[in-house]
């Protein structure tokens, strides 16, 4: 019983030592006016938090019921399956157990499912402010699933582990705010839970792995989604020179999704842009020849004098990696780019591409990272863990073996896992019983 | 008669090791003394110096290392008077060996020069020397001819290309030849010859971007032809330090380039007469060469526009053969988007393939070795009777 128990505590802290929910504000990037939130698994129990103290508005919610939230002057008015229970300065639907889901229907956005807990109070201008109150790698997974595609665990591990890193660094990046993370790339996405079982095993097989720099800090770990080719300096697109991000050849960036790209700018609006935000003299010829025909074998900071992050910004480009080319026919300049983003840190589809060559996910790191070292936090509890992942691996197999896409929410592999392990303790109560039953005859006889 | 014959690169040497075979049988009294590597010593003992000393390409490598040069200039004129060859026969290394030649053919011994300079590229003023120093001079290229014609050196000899014979020997029916042999690398993987040159300072330029051009491709097996005299420590050192190197597509396998290429399906080559080994086993390759900036600029500024093209293939057919990838354009974008061509598009590996057919045809038939040694001979009795 007692590794059980374990088992699902786990499942809410996968071995993160700190032990510690995180939260994380949702929507962030979005306008919330009203929400309809429905339970998809577990139950929940709902309560006003406005006042100090927390008062029981509804208890055990249960799967199919849905709360809906809008604002009512300053307050929330808050109702259950159509029935009204009046208006509250802030509200928490709590879950009572650790397999619950919630589904999240605001007005004008898309659909999101998040476990956890969840708080809803408004802001000044009257928008919803809402706040997933939820276990530190079970977000991390979520993380995962929102930042990068791929089909093998390793990558996810690989993800997992410069995310984890990334948000241990920054726990405090919204503090004055009142939570930890924005849901959005300001911080990481987190668009969603994690709904795909081969994501989850990856996160859980990172339980404690971070990313270290000799005096063993946690690093910076900046990704982007492809190099093109080669990463960049970090103090070529940021202020500071981190030893651990360095410039590195990554051919393995090459004929991904986003290995390349084009862009085609009027000439006129390519030249005014230098000249008039920049006071460029394009009359110059010098000047002119380096604007039309500038090329990066490698890549460069600079184009006469000017930022090429300045550039990027301003022109909307995928990145700074590119090479000027003229189109005369139709008077235009040809950017060919290569890559998509910063460039510093990890490249992820480059990263995608060393996983499918069974590249060991460490190797990948140490090859982004210059120098950093992986660190396994001892306070992770490896046989716990074991146990998780052996019950994954199984859920995944099933998985394969019946070939088909698991898409119902009963189906769900969170779900599965809980009647997993709701069998695991009926047949654990039953030898118990039967050893019981044992002993009693033993004492009769 | 006494043969003194330098040779100061690894193509050299091997020429070297048939001329001296071709030399004994014209002439069985036939003595040498050489400068050359391990081809050279298996037909006649040890070298006065061994190339792997002396391989040096390039103006900046050159200066780096003037000192040795000079040194061996000096020390190869006196080992010169004290042994009183008939003849000093340098083979192609021209800024080594036209200085000894000149120096020769003033003490009255016969000058030979096998496999001329590049005259119709630059240096073009080295015509007026050799045409009063040189006693004999064997080149090797077709299009050569119509140069030396034109440029009135009436020593100037064609003699064909001495690595269709060598290649010809070499080939897989050929069974009595020591680099016939088959290569023992346990795979089922196409095969892909990365050739990366024969000079330190070629391989540590270009055997990185090869390197990271097999770590993208576990499909292949790829094999670098290395160079014992190099030594593996050098091979792995820069291998090492070039990427990942994560999977066992990757292997070096020493002194068996032509076994190598005889079970290519494809190659990269760095340039220079690999280009051509490579083009006369009809395996497909992209050619690339990185030296030193400046080296290049300054022989950029030499040839002008007078040549088109730099690997040997092109250079015989005076066409686009093979792609060639120099300086800035042999990168690792580059490097993948040619080799993705000659692995994967059929039309382009026919193409390439009939470019080289048209190669042999211009360079004819063997027996480059006999027709050096039978002039050779020819000039040192002519002055004799």
């Amino acid at each position: 019983m007692k590794r059980l128990l374990s088992i699902l505590l786990l499942l809410l802290a996968t071995g993160y030592a700190h032990g510690e929910n995180v939260k994380v504000r949702l929507y962030s990037a979005n306008t919330i006016k009203s929400i309809n939130i429905s339970v998809d698994l577990g139950h929940y129990n709902l309560y006003s938090t406005g006042n100090g103290t927390d008062e029981l508005i509804e208890d055990m919610i249960g799967e199919g019921r849905s709360v809906i939230l809008r604002p009512e002057g300053k307050k929330i008015h808050v109702s259950v399956n159509e029935t009204d229970y009046g208006t509250f300065t802030s509200v928490r639907l709590e879950s009572t157990d650790t397999a619950c889901i919630l589904c999240l229907n605001p007005e004008n956005c898309k659909q999101r499912t998040y476990e956890g807990n969840l708080e809803v109070s408004l802001l000044k201008n009257g928008n919803m402010f809402l706040l997933n109150d939820v276990d530190f790698e079970t977000y991390i997974a979520g993380v995962v699933q929102s930042e990068i595609y791929g089909n093998q665990t390793d990558i996810f591990r690989v993800q997992a582990i410069i995310s984890r890193t990334w948000a241990l660094r920054n726990m405090r990046k919204h503090a004055s705010e009142g939570y930890n993370f924005c849901d959005h790339v300001h911080c990481q996405a987190y668009l969603n839970r994690c709904i795909r079982p081969d994501i989850m095993l990856g996160a859980i097989e990172s339980t404690g792995e971070t990313l270290v720099d000799s005096t063993g800090a946690l690093i910076e770990t900046p990704f982007h989604s492809n190099s093109g080719g080669e990463t960049a300096n970090s103090e070529d697109v940021w202020r500071n020179a981190l030893p651990y991000l360095r410039a590195v050849t990554d051919t393995f960036s090459f004929h991904m999704r986003q290995s390349d790209w084009t862009k085609i700018i009027s000439r006129d609006r390519w030249l005014n842009y230098f000249s008039r935000t920049h006071k460029i003299d394009i009359k110059d010829s010098a000047n002119l020849d380096t604007l039309l025909t500038f090329s990066q074998e490698h890549r460069k900071v600079r184009l006469l004098g000017i930022p090429l992050t300045r550039i990027r910004t301003d022109f909307q480009l995928k990145s700074t990696f590119f090479s000027v080319t003229i189109d005369s026919t139709s008077n235009s300049v040809v950017l060919n780019g290569h890559g998509y983003g910063h460039g510093v840190g990890l490249s992820q589809e480059g990263a995608i591409r060393m996983v499918s060559l069974g590249i060991p996910y460490d190797s990948i790191l140490y090859h982004y990272y210059t120098g950093a070292m992986l660190h396994q936090d001892p306070y992770a509890n490896p046989a716990h863990v074991t146990n998780l992942i052996d019950k994954i691996s199984h859920i995944i197999e099933e998985d394969n073996n019946t070939k088909t896409q698991v898409h119902s929410k009963k189906d769900d592999w969170l779900g599965r896992l809980f009647r997993l392990r709701d069998r695991e303790e009926r047949e654990e109560i039953y030898i118990e019983e039967e050893q019981d039953s044992d002993k009693d005859w033993e004492y009769e006889w | 008669m006494r043969y003194y014959i330098i040779a100061g690169e690894a193509s050299g040497d091997l020429y070297g090791a048939n001329l001296i075979k071709a030399l004994r049988e014209k002439d069985p009294q036939a003595e040498f003394r050489f400068w050359g590597g391990d081809a050279m010593m298996k037909e006649t003992g040890q070298p006065i110096r061994h190339i792997r000393d002396l391989a040096i390409m390039g103006f900046i490598e050159v200066v780096r290392h003037l000192r040795t040069v000079l040194g061996n200039i000096s020390f190869c004129k006196r080992d010169i008077l004290g042994w009183h060859p008939d003849a000093v026969i340098g083979i192609d290394y021209p800024g080594f060996n036209l200085k000894i030649e000149k120096w020769a053919h003033e003490h009255g011994i016969k000058a030979i020069h096998y496999i001329s300079p590049q005259l119709w590229a630059w240096k073009k003023g080295r015509l007026k020397g050799m045409r009063k120093y040189l006693d004999l001079l064997c080149y090797i290229l077709p299009f050569e001819q119509q140069f030396y014609a034109k440029n009135n050196l009436p020593q100037a000899v064609y003699v064909g290309h001495p690595l269709v014979e060598v290649v010809s020997d070499a080939t897989p029916s050929n069974d009595s030849q020591p680099n016939t042999k088959h290569l023992t690398l346990n795979t089922d993987k196409p095969i892909i010859a990365l050739l990366p040159g024969s000079r330190r300072q070629e391989i540590k330029n270009s055997l990185p971007y090869m390197v990271r051009l097999a770590a993208n491709h576990p499909e292949y097996q790829f094999v670098v032809a290395g160079m014992s005299l190099i030594g593996p420590d050098f091979y792995n050192k820069v291998i090492n330090s070039s990427y990942i190197t994560h999977h066992s597509s990757l292997e070096i396998v020493y002194d068996q380039t032509y076994s190598i290429l005889s079970s290519a399906y494809a190659a990269v080559v760095c340039s220079g007469t690999a280009t051509l080994e490579t083009g006369l086993f009809h395996v497909p390759q992209v050619v690339c060469y990185r030296g030193n900036p400046i080296s290049i600029a300054i022989a950029r500024a030499l040839v002008g526009s007078r040549i088109n093209h730099i690997a040997l293939v092109d250079l015989i057919d005076d066409s686009n053969v093979v792609t060639e990838l120099l300086q800035q354009d042999f990168n690792d974008r580059r490097l993948e988007e040619e080799f993705r061509l000659i692995t994967t598009d059929t039309a382009n590996r026919e193409r390439m393939l009939e470019g080289y057919r048209r190669v042999e045809q211009k360079l004819g038939s063997t027996g480059a070795s006999s027709r050096v040694a039978e002039n050779i001979i020819q000039v040192i009795t002519k002055t004799q009777n």
